[in-house]
Formats: C-alpha cells, sequence, structure tokens
C-alpha cells in the first residue's frame, strides 16, 4: 500500500497509470455543453455517456425548474499534448412549474470543443481549452437561439494522492433571434483538488463560480463534490453534484452520472 | 458591461433574415408591429380617430361603462374602445393600458367590464406599464403601452391596440422578451373580467359552450383549453357580445369561469432572451346572445385561416293561446352544437347561441359540413332538441315547438293608495312538483330559479321575483302548476300573499296583491338605513339602476349607502329619473375590494388582500377615474383610508365601515379582513410585530391612520344570515378586547336575485328627518352605535339607572348602580315570529327569556294598533347579569333561536355545525370525502373545517314560518342591539374584558 502511494506520488499529472478513472476538474455543470467548466491537461481519446438533471426549487416565489438529460460524449487525442472533444445531449427535458407550467422534451445542446497541453513540468501541466455550445435544442426554443463559448486554460499539479486544479475561463454567449442579442460575458473558474487512493477510486472537492455572466455580478458560486472510479484499464465513472453555496438566488441544484471508456 | 458588448454587430447578426424586429429588439422609440395582417375589412366612408378623452361625453355608456377623463380612446366607424391611461388602473391590473369600455359605434351599451393582459396569476406575472403613446399612420391609428412585468425590469413587454376603417373590433399585439438569466413559464394572456353576474364566457370544444369543470389554482395548466374563438354574452338588454379570435395560430387557449376568463398563448417555457408574441382580433357586437359574436369570429376565422361557414336558420314557436311572448328575457334560447343527437353532451361541440327574436326566428352562423344538433332552452330548462345536417350552402333546421305554458298579470298596492309605490314580488312553488317542473337555471349557470321568470341577475322579472309600480301590470311566464305569490313592504309591513294558484298551460290569471304599512311598529325618531348596496356599477353585478331604485323604493328602506365596488355612483339621478326624490336619502360611497394580490402579512409567504371596506361620504364625479374613488389597491387598511381621504372622503363625518369581516375567499382573495389578518381569536391583539395580532391596529408607513381608525362593522350581512355567527364573534371578540365599534346590518344586495335590499337593515336613532335629512347628523349616529340591526324584529333596549336612562351606543357609561334594570320591548309584524330574547354579556348568553307573546294565529293580518305588535316589554334587572370585576359590555339578540356550531379550527370564530345530526359536533360535521377522522393536532386547518348550520328551512309551506322565509329566503328572524359598554371598574375607560 504504501508502495503504491509512494508510486503515485511520484507520478505526474498524465501517467498512464490513471487508467479509466476520470482525470481534470469536475465536468459536473448545469450549463448546456458543460460551458464555463474546466478541462483536464491530459488528452484521451474516449468515447460515454451521462445522465444528469439539475432543480431550482424556490417555493416561496412559486418558482421550480427542473432540467435532465441524457448525453454522450466523446474525444480523440491527436497527440500527447492535443484533444478535441464532443458533446451531444440526446435528449433533454425541462420543466417549469409555476402558476402556470410548462414543460419539453426533445434535442439537447451540442457542443464541440479543443485543448493543448502548453507548459508543462514533471508534475504539473498548463493546458488552453475552449469549447463552442450550439443550440441544436430546437423544441427547448421558439424564437431566440442561443450560441455561447469559452475559451481558457487549466492547471493541474500531481503530489502524490492529492491532484490540485485550477482553471479559469472567460464565458460568452448571445442569442440569434429578431428580439435583443443579449450578449453575456462573464469570468469563470473551477478551483479544487482530487484525492485518490490507488487507481479505482477518487474523490474530488471543488468550488466553481462565474462573474458578470447572466444577471451580471457573482452569477454563481457552487461546491461541486464528486466520486469517481476506475474499474479497468479502460473504463471509469464519475458521479458530480453542483451544490449552490452562493450568486443569485436561483442557483440550480444538479448531479450527474457518466461512465466512460478509454482507448488508452 | 454584457449587455453592451458588440450590440450593433450582435444585432445584425441575429436579424439576418429575420424581418421585421418590431419592439423585440428593445430599441428606444420603437413601434409595435402592426397586428393581424391577414385581416381585411373594407365598406364605404370608413374612417378611425384616436384620441385622449377630455370631455366625458366622449366615453360611451352601458352596464359596465367606466372610462374618465384621460382615457385613451381609438374608433371607426364600426367600434369604439377606451383603453385606460397609465395611472388609471382597474381590477387586477397595477397600471392602466387596459381596455375598460368598448361599444358598436353610437351604441351605450358596454359590457366589458374589463380587458388586461398577464402571464400568470402570480404578483409578479402582471404587467406594469410605463409608457404609452398614440400612433398614427394614415388611416390606420393605435394606442401603443410599454413595460415591464411587475417588479422584473427584463422582462419588457409592449402592447399595440390598433383600429382601421371599417373593422367590428380592434387589433391587438403583445410582446414580451426574457431578459432574465432563468428560465420562465408564462401563458401570455388576456384576462376577460366578469367578476360574476355579468357576461358568461362560451367557447366551442367538446363539451364545453357554457360548460366547464371546476378546477383548484393547482389545475391551471391542465384545464387551458385551444379553442377556436370565446365568445362573452350578457344575456340581459341592453348589451353587448365580444368576440376574440388569435390571429396567427387557429387556436387560441382559455379557460372558463363565472368570473374570469383568461385567454391566449398555451402556457410556455421561456428561455432567457427567448420571447412570445400573441396576437389577436377582438370584435364587438350589438346584442347580447353569443351568436352576435359567434357569427364575427367566423368571417374572422374566414379571413385568416380560410375556415367556411354558412347560415343556419330556424325558428321555435309557441302554440295558440299561450301568452308567453318570445323575445322576452330567456324565454327561448336556442344552442347550436356540432354532433348529433346520439352524440354524448360530453363530446358534442357547441358553436353558438341564439335568443329567437319576438316572431321565434333566428339565424346563425355555423362552420359547414358538420352535422348539428340544435338545442332549446325555455326557462331554464332544455325542452327540445332536432338534427340538422348542414353542407356548404345555407341549412334551416325548421320550427321547433316550445312547451305551452300560462300567463300570469301581477299587480300590488301599498295602503291601497295608487301613488307610484313599487311592489316586490317573489313567486315560490306551491308543491313539490311544481317545484320540480318550473326549476331552471340560465344556460347551466348562476343560481337556480323555481319558477324561472327571467335572467336571475338581470333587471326585472328576474329568477322568482318581479318589481310591480302601483297602478301598472306586470305578465310573467310561469309553466304549468300551483304557486304561492308574496310581497312584503320591508319589516315595517304587513305580508301579503295570494297561495294555491293553480295556472295551466294556455291559460292566463291576475294576482294582485294588498299591502299596508303598519303604523307604530317602526321607532319614532329613526330612520332605516342599508349601507350596502349594489347595481349594474359593480364589476360582479348587471342590475340596471333603474331596477335597483325601484327595489330600494319598494323596500321602504328611507336611508341607504350607495356601495359600488372601487367606483362611486350616485342614485339621486335614478330617483329623479322615477320622479322619486325625496322618498330615500342617497348617501355617495364606495366599496374598496381587493384585486392585486401583495405581501403584507408577516406571518404568510404568500400574497393576499385587505378585504373590504365601505366609506362614505364621496363625492361622484363620471369624468374621473372610479367616478371619484380612489385606487385601493395593495394598501393596508390604515393606507386605504388616507387614500380615500385624499380623495374627499370627510373623516370627520363620514363613516368608515368593516364589511363581512370573516371567511369567504374567491381565487385566493379574502373578503374578510380579520381572516386576511388571520387573526386568532383565542388570543389576545398584540403590537408584535412579527404576528398576526399586530395588523389589527398598525399604522402602514406614510399613513394618516391606523388600520383600526374605522367606526363600524357590519354584524349582520345577506339575508340568508348565513354567517352572522362568524361576524358576530369577531365584533364580540373586539368589545373583550377593548375595541368598540359600532356594529352594523345590511343587505350586501347586487341583483334582485340575491339578498334582498333592506333585509337586514340599521334602525338609526337620530335627530335628523328624512324630509331634512343632514347627511352629519346621521353618520354621527351611526358612527356612535345609535341603532338596531334587524331583519324584521324590533328590539328596543334601555338601560335604566336611576334617574338616567341609556340607549346602546359606543359611548362609556359609568357602571350602574345596583338598582339599575334594561327595559326591553320586542315588536314584530305579524309574520315575523320572535321566539327568545338573549342577553349577551362580555360575548356570553347570560340569560334567555322566552315568555313572549306569539305571533298573531295570522301572519297576513293587519294588525289593529300598536298592542297587536308587541311581543315583549319586561325589565330585567342587571344585578346578577353582570361579572363581579373589570369592565362589561352588554348586547341584547331577538329572534330565532340559534343553532350551535363550532370552532373546528381553532380560530376563534365559529365554522361548523351539526351537519350530520348525529348530536355532536366533529369533524364528522365537516364537508371533506377524504377525511378519514379528526386532525392529529385536534385542530383543522384554518379554512379547511365547516359548514356551518343555520335554523331549518320550514318544509310546511303554509306555515308562518315559511312565510317569512318565502320573503327572507333562507333567512330567520333575528335583531340585535348596539353595546351598552361600561366601564364598571370605575377607571375612567373601558379597557375590555378580562380574559
Amino acid at each position: 500500500m504504501i508502495a503504491l502511494l509512494l508510486a503515485t506520488a511520484l507520478a505526474g499529472p498524465c501517467d498512464d497509470t490513471d487508467r479509466g478513472m476520470a482525470v481534470g476538474p469536475s465536468t459536473v455543470n448545469p450549463r448546456p455543453g458543460d460551458l464555463g467548466s474546466g478541462h483536464r491537461v491530459c488528452p484521451r481519446t474516449e468515447v460515454g455517456g451521462s445522465v444528469g438533471g439539475a432543480a431550482v426549487i424556490d417555493a416561496a416565489n412559486f418558482y421550480g425548474n427542473l432540467a435532465g438529460g441524457l448525453t454522450a460524449h466523446g474525444s480523440l487525442a491527436l497527440d500527447d499534448k492535443t484533444e478535441l472533444y464532443a458533446q451531444v445531449e440526446l435528449i433533454r427535458y425541462d420543466a417549469l412549474i409555476s402558476a402556470f407550467s410548462d414543460s419539453v422534451m426533445g434535442p439537447g445542446h451540442t457542443m464541440v470543443g479543443a485543448s493543448r497541453r502548453v507548459l508543462e513540468g514533471e508534475s504539473w501541466g498548463l493546458a488552453a481549452h475552449g469549447r463552442l455550445v450550439l443550440p441544436t435544442a430546437v423544441t427547448l426554443y421558439r424564437h431566440a437561439y442561443p450560441f455561447a463559448l469559452d475559451a481558457g486554460g487549466t492547471f493541474e499539479l500531481a503530489a502524490g494522492p492529492i491532484r490540485p486544479h485550477a482553471t479559469l475561463n472567460a464565458v460568452f454567449s448571445f442569442a440569434a433571434s429578431a428580439g435583443p442579442a443579449d450578449p453575456w460575458l462573464g469570468l469563470g473558474w473551477v478551483g479544487g483538488t482530487e484525492f485518490r487512493a490507488g487507481q479505482t477510486f477518487g474523490f474530488l472537492v471543488d468550488l466553481s463560480g462565474t462573474y458578470g455572466y447572466g444577471a451580471g455580478g457573482l452569477d454563481h458560486l457552487s461546491l461541486d463534490p464528486g466520486f469517481r472510479f476506475g474499474f479497468s484499464d479502460v473504463v471509469g465513472a464519475e458521479l458530480g453534484f453542483h451544490m449552490p453555496m452562493g450568486g443569485r438566488a436561483r442557483a440550480p441544484l444538479g448531479l450527474e452520472l457518466a461512465v466512460t471508456g478509454r482507448w488508452p | 458591461m454584457h449587455r453592451t458588448l458588440l450590440p450593433s454587430v450582435l444585432t445584425v447578426l441575429a436579424i439576418s433574415g429575420c424581418g421585421e424586429r418590431s419592439c423585440l429588439g428593445g430599441d428606444e422609440d420603437c413601434l409595435v408591429a402592426s397586428p393581424c395582417e391577414d385581416l381585411a375589412f373594407t365598406c364605404d366612408s370608413g374612417s378611425t380617430n384616436a384620441f385622449v378623452v377630455d370631455d366625458v361625453a366622449q366615453i360611451p355608456g352601458g352596464i359596465a361603462a367606466s372610462g374618465a377623463v384621460g382615457d385613451f380612446v381609438l374608433e371607426n366607424d364600426q367600434v369604439k374602445v377606451v383603453i385606460e391611461a397609465l395611472d388609471h388602473p382597474h381590477f387586477n391590473a397595477t397600471t392602466g393600458g387596459s381596455i375598460i369600455d368598448m361599444v358598436v359605434q353610437g351604441e351605450d351599451h358596454d359590457s366589458l367590464r374589463h380587458y388586461w393582459q398577464a402571464t400568470g396569476l402570480l404578483p409578479f406575472d402582471y404587467i406594469d406599464y410605463t409608457s404609452a403613446e398614440i400612433v398614427e399612420d394614415g388611416d390606420i391609428k393605435a394606442v401603443q403601452f410599454h413595460g415591464t412585468l411587475q417588479g422584473r425590469p427584463d422582462t419588457p413587454v409592449h402592447t399595440r391596440y390598433e383600429i382601421r376603417p371599417c373593422e367590428p373590433g380592434v387589433r391587438i399585439r403583445t410582446e414580451i422578451i426574457n431578459r432574465e438569466p432563468e428560465p420562465a413559464s408564462w401563458a401570455l394572456v388576456d384576462g376577460m373580467y366578469f367578476g360574476g353576474r355579468e357576461n358568461l364566457g362560451f367557447a366551442p370544444f367538446p363539451g364545453g359552450g357554457f360548460r366547464f369543470r371546476s378546477f383548484g389554482l393547482g389545475d391551471l395548466t391542465e384545464v387551458m383549453t385551444p379553442v377556436p374563438y370565446v365568445v362573452a354574452g350578457m344575456h340581459t338588454e341592453p348589451a353587448a357580445t365580444y368576440a376574440t379570435v388569435e390571429c396567427t395560430d387557429d387556436e387560441i387557449h382559455t379557460f372558463l369561469t363565472e368570473e374570469i376568463v383568461p385567454l391566449g398563448l398555451a402556457p410556455s417555457l421561456v428561455m432567457p432572451r427567448d420571447y412570445l408574441v400573441y396576437e389577436r382580433f377582438l370584435a364587438v357586437a350589438d346584442g347580447s346572445a353569443v351568436s352576435h359574436g359567434a357569427d364575427l369570429a367566423l368571417e374572422l376565422r374566414e379571413q385568416l385561416f380560410g375556415e367556411p361557414w354558412t347560415e343556419l336558420s330556424g325558428t321555435v314557436s309557441i302554440p295558440q293561446n299561450d301568452g308567453g311572448a318570445l323575445g322576452q328575457g330567456l324565454r327561448a334560447v336556442v344552442t347550436v352544437s356540432e354532433g348529433t343527437a346520439s352524440t354524448p353532451i360530453e363530446e358534442r361541440i357547441p358553436w353558438t347561441v341564439a335568443i329567437p327574436d319576438d316572431t321565434g326566428a333566428y339565424t346563425v352562423r355555423v362552420p359547414t359540413d358538420r352535422d348539428y344538433v340544435v338545442e332549446v332552452e325555455a326557462m331554464g330548462r332544455v325542452v327540445a332538441e332536432s338534427e340538422v345536417s348542414v353542407g356548404a350552402s345555407p341549412a334551416t333546421v325548421g320550427d321547433i315547438a316550445l312547451p305551452v305554458i300560462a300567463d300570469v298579470t301581477l299587480t300590488g298596492t301599498l295602503n291601497g293608495v295608487d301613488d307610484g309605490d313599487e311592489v316586490h314580488i317573489l313567486v315560490h312553488p306551491a308543491d313539490d312538483a311544481t317545484y320540480e317542473a318550473s326549476k331552471g337555471l340560465m344556460l347551466g349557470h348562476f343560481e337556480e330559479c323555481a319558477p324561472f321568470l327571467g335572467h336571475p341577475y338581470g333587471g326585472s322579472p328576474a329568477c322568482n321575483r318581479v318589481l310591480v309600480t302601483e297602478g301598472e301590470a306586470v305578465t310573467v311566464s310561469l309553466v304549468e302548476g300551483t304557486y304561492d305569490f308574496f310581497a312584503v313592504a320591508g319589516p315595517f309591513s304587513t305580508l301579503a300573499r295570494v297561495g294555491g294558484v293553480t295556472v295551466s298551460a294556455g291559460t292566463g290569471q291576475s294576482v294582485d296583491l294588498q299591502l299596508e304599512t303598519i303604523d307604530g311598529l317602526q321607532p319614532s325618531g329613526t330612520l332605516s338605513g342599508d349601507f350596502h348596496i349594489h347595481a349594474r356599477s359593480s364589476f360582479d353585478s348587471s342590475f340596471p339602476d333603474e331596477d335597483r331604485m325601484r327595489a330600494i323604493l319598494a323596500s321602504k328602506v328611507e336611508v341607504i349607502a350607495s356601495t359600488e365596488h372601487d367606483s362611486v355612483f350616485d342614485f339621486n339621478r335614478t330617483l329623479a329619473d322615477l320622479g322619486a326624490t325625496g322618498e330615500v336619502a342617497v348617501m355617495t360611497g364606495t366599496e374598496s375590494t381587493g384585486h392585486v394580490l401583495w405581501y403584507f402579512n408577516p406571518t404568510v409567504t404568500y400574497p393576499q388582500v385587505t378585504g373590504h371596506w365601505i366609506y362614505w361620504p364621496l363625492t361622484y364625479d363620471p369624468s374621473l377615474p372610479y367616478q371619484g374613488a380612489p385606487w385601493d389597491e395593495m394598501v393596508e387598511p390604515g393606507m386605504l383610508f388616507t387614500r380615500a381621504e385624499e380623495a374627499g372622503w370627510d373623516a370627520d363625518n363620514g363613516v368608515m365601515q368593516l364589511n363581512h369581516p370573516v371567511g369567504g375567499v374567491q381565487f385566493g382573495r379574502d373578503f374578510g379582513w380579520a381572516s386576511a389578518m388571520l387573526l386568532d381569536g383565542t388570543q389576545d391583539l398584540n403590537e408584535d410585530p412579527t404576528s398576526a395580532q399586530a395588523l389589527f391596529s398598525h399604522q402602514p408607513e406614510g399613513s394618516a391612520f391606523a388600520n383600526d381608525d374605522y367606526h363600524a362593522q357590519e354584524v349582520m350581512n345577506g339575508t340568508n344570515n348565513a354567517q352572522f355567527l362568524q361576524y358576530r364573534a369577531y365584533w364580540h371578540y373586539l368589545l373583550n378586547q377593548g375595541e368598540v365599534r359600532a356594529g352594523t346590518a345590511n343587505s350586501d344586495s347586487h341583483t334582485l336575485t340575491d339578498n334582498v335590499v333592506g333585509t337586514p337593515r340599521n334602525i338609526v336613532f337620530t335627530d335628523t328627518t328624512l324630509a331634512t335629512f343632514d347627511e352629519p347628523t346621521f353618520n354621527r349616529s351611526v358612527r356612535e352605535g345609535r341603532m338596531f340591526g334587524t331583519n324584521g324584529p324590533v328590539l328596543l333596549a334601555t338601560l335604566v339607572d336611576d334617574a338616567s336612562s341609556f340607549g346602546p351606543s359606543t359611548d362609556v357609561l359609568a357602571a350602574p348602580g345596583s338598582g339599575a334594570t334594561l327595559e326591553l320591548e320586542v315588536r314584530a309584524a305579524p309574520w315575523v315570529d320572535v321566539e327568545e330574547v338573549r342577553i349577551v354579556v362580555n360575548g356570553e348568553v347570560v340569560e334567555t327569556l322566552t315568555d313572549l307573546t306569539p305571533p298573531p294565529s295570522d301572519p297576513l293580518s293587519v294588525p289593529a294598533g300598536p298592542a297587536d305588535v308587541l311581543r315583549l316589554q319586561t325589565s330585567v334587572p342587571l344585578d346578577g347579569l353582570l361579572p363581579a370585576s373589570g369592565d362589561a359590555w352588554i348586547s341584547i339578540e331577538a329572534g330565532t333561536p340559534l343553532v350551535e356550531n363550532a370552532d373546528l379550527d381553532c380560530d376563534g370564530w365559529p365554522d361548523t355545525g351539526d351537519n350530520n345530526d348525529d348530536g355532536s359536533i366533529d369533524w364528522q360535521d365537516v364537508d371533506d370525502d377524504t377525511l378519514e377522522g379528526p386532525p392529529e393536532s385536534g385542530c383543522f386547518d384554518i379554512g379547511s373545517a365547516g359548514p356551518l348550520k343555520d335554523p331549518p328551512i320550514p318544509e310546511d309551506r303554509s306555515s308562518a314560518a315559511y312565510f317569512f322565509h318565502a320573503v327572507q329566503p333562507g333567512g330567520y328572524p333575528l335583531a340585535f342591539t348596539n353595546p351598552f359598554v361600561l366601564d364598571l371598574d370605575g377607571d375612567g375607560e373601558f379597557t375590555g374584558v378580562t380574559r
């Protein structure tokens, strides 16, 4: 056990002994296409699926918002520094509960992105990444179709079983519409650390937030704990939570379960 | 920062290929796009006009007319529409910008109470318009409004009302954009507000027409039904009918109730930056039947969606020798529904309803190529049905014969002199078989009438009531059977009855009712008054002013307060028109009725209103919004009183009255202030700002008055006394708390059919007279409680202490000596049975007197003198009735023994009677089929217990007790005095009762 821990302590962020278990910051994010999330600094080729949901309950104002969906994701490591990735929300359900309620189910959003590790050391790495989220949830929108993108970077440090990481993003979106485009620009961050017990189990705690996006000011601040599992060299799973701690009153509570198959 | 980044670039990107932006882009000085572009009407000499009203003569008249100087008018050669100025909001809206009046050009038949926009039911779903302007483009005139949802600056709303030449209505477009960062659920609708007892909403859908199912506030999304159009008909003349058709979708979503009909888009999840647009055409037609509006709706749909229609004609006929004329009231109503005779009712689609003319002929428009069932309703009952197949060409359904009925010609006199008195006649079935044969319901709505003489809420004849002027006869139609005819002129007259009149189909009869005023029954030095009366100016009444005044004259009440909901009307004009000036003293006031829900109660998390309040005097000014009343929404009572004073209410010489303080709620809006406060009648009042008990005396910020700065409270409200126990309990509670208010007794009459005006009434001891009426003098007597309330018994009480004597009032009296007595006298007309007198001390009945002289054996007899009306004259020593310590108050009651009721929700007010007659009052008496046992806490949730139980309605139609009930439906003899307030402990003030 000690040897195993020592071996982990000497590992770099991209060591292949991570096996199927997920790496990098938490990606549980109620925003479509995980907008504003961090991204691992180590490219992988993998495919997977996830199911997740988010809820806002504001009983005092007779307001409830539920969203859930089934998502397919995949990535392609072009080399040991560069990765392309994409995510398709196969089906999405949204419900708004108020004096009058409505719900919609249909195809969800599509995200495409890319990252490249631009700086690294023996036990750390810094990657630049960006993503574009497309409004393919055609049943959800009536007249205004939002396009979103983010661009930023993620830093990861492998310090034995403890693997801190941090992400900083610029987040931007606007609507294509006969109505107002209403561009939103803000700053997003994710910061936290992962605790690994070998190669089969990990626990991470992140603090994420955005500022200036949407309503302006502190849009959201949330605690994002997660549990990671590695079942083999190729298969991993992650159960993550998104727990609002601050920001605007109606920040969603979310959770997601993802299963991924990796090409070593 | 984010809203200004690259806006112009993104705007170009956003609108490329998207067409006209209207006001969706949020540009200042934007023009809302012209709606309903697929419509086109042509005519000779069409014209349009748009202006701001500067003279009340520019405002059309009608039952629902409410426009004022400063409002906007759009008109063309066909119609005239009045739209509120921004600072003239009505009813459920918090700003102006809604349609308040709409007529066919040249007519004074406005029947549209209010037509306003909203996105839901909660306060933040209402629209606050902040700017308005008239827009002209040649012959196209429009008024457009800009605003946001209430308290939500990131939800811009834009509405355009547009008029074009030759069109039978107004085009309307509303846009709303969600610029908030989270999704919303909006039902962008217009709300047609009827208030109850006015228009009926009609829509074609399976099992629809006028039929709609009951639902709770949690079912709203499910009950929103897609329909081709919605029509609102009044069914009493003069009236207009209104039809709404959506212009861009062949379905409009709605649900129907008797009070409000929302119509518009289906509830929609609207993501951030997305928007909704709703375009519709609101048409108006002359005439009260749905068919007038439905005809227009089909014409609109043909233009918009290419849906063909054709005409369907027919007749209804009355066999020879039947005098029941067609074209009067609701003698015959024809409903045309898609389907066949074998189609179940719940699957038929009613498309229109017509009222045949006086020849029995009717013509309606219906969609082509369908089968229809034509159903005839007469006297409130479906009496015949026929089938017809309609192709593309006009069709006829032929003649449908109506059942033969009978005529009765009614006359009446008071005191045997034909001097133009009004007589109120009530007709009742004399036996169960006649009841079953004659009962009717107008188009399935409102209240059941037996017999059914006319629209229950229209002018006379209405339901089973008729107003007759001395020297004139009124003929009514009745189905075959045996009837009793009753008349009374208030509590101080005899009761007239002509009973057992058997009418046969095809025959006519005459019935004459003779009344006599009973001299000496009304105490000298008094005036009778009813301080809660409504007519057509109220949102929940379509009772014509003239008939309202005739009913008042028939009741012989001498003083009235005109108290229309949220507006002022001066009945002196109507009195003059009737040539009856001087017969009634009219005090002009208003009843404040909360509509807009808001948050004021620190003990609850949901919005409420603050109950109903009446105050007078106010000056009637038809040029002002609300005709002189203040805007009364979203304020605690103290601020309401302040606004009333600012509007001209005389706080020093006027009266502020709390109405029906407990119970009753409609669409989440409490009728009673005590219920709205959630005041706990088992706990003392206090000043803890977190407690409901403190709301009673709270003084709102900026207000000149506190919530408890009112003078009087209704203890009796309504002819049936249904909630007397609750109002009485609240009055007693306040007296015990040291809060002395005068107790009043009012009818709260809205029509000829609901509460009988003047029943109950106040008998006010006052120095002024009817001939030389001085309102401040009269009001002072009311404020000081120098009166008793009654629906029949005359109840006189005097406290005699040594050489001094005192009547009931709000004055604080010194502790009486040991020899003090209560001198009691009870009088009553022969038809009023007074079974007991109750002496109430500090809220408890301490003595009940039952040794009263029974009424004469003949309730129809004419008393020969004062001795014939005296039921009790006695002296009761006070010694032994009063508590040993603390202060005390005494009130006297007389009439029928009260039925025991319990307080199962533990809020201090009785709510439940022994409804299952098992000898005890418990959870099994509560009207709730889901209950399986008593609540664990021992108390029901507030408002979930009930109902109260009243004294039984007499079944023997020949009994004197039944005669009372016949002229005061649901009522039982009852009178109460205002209190004797006693400073028993001698500390110089009345501080209430030690609990």
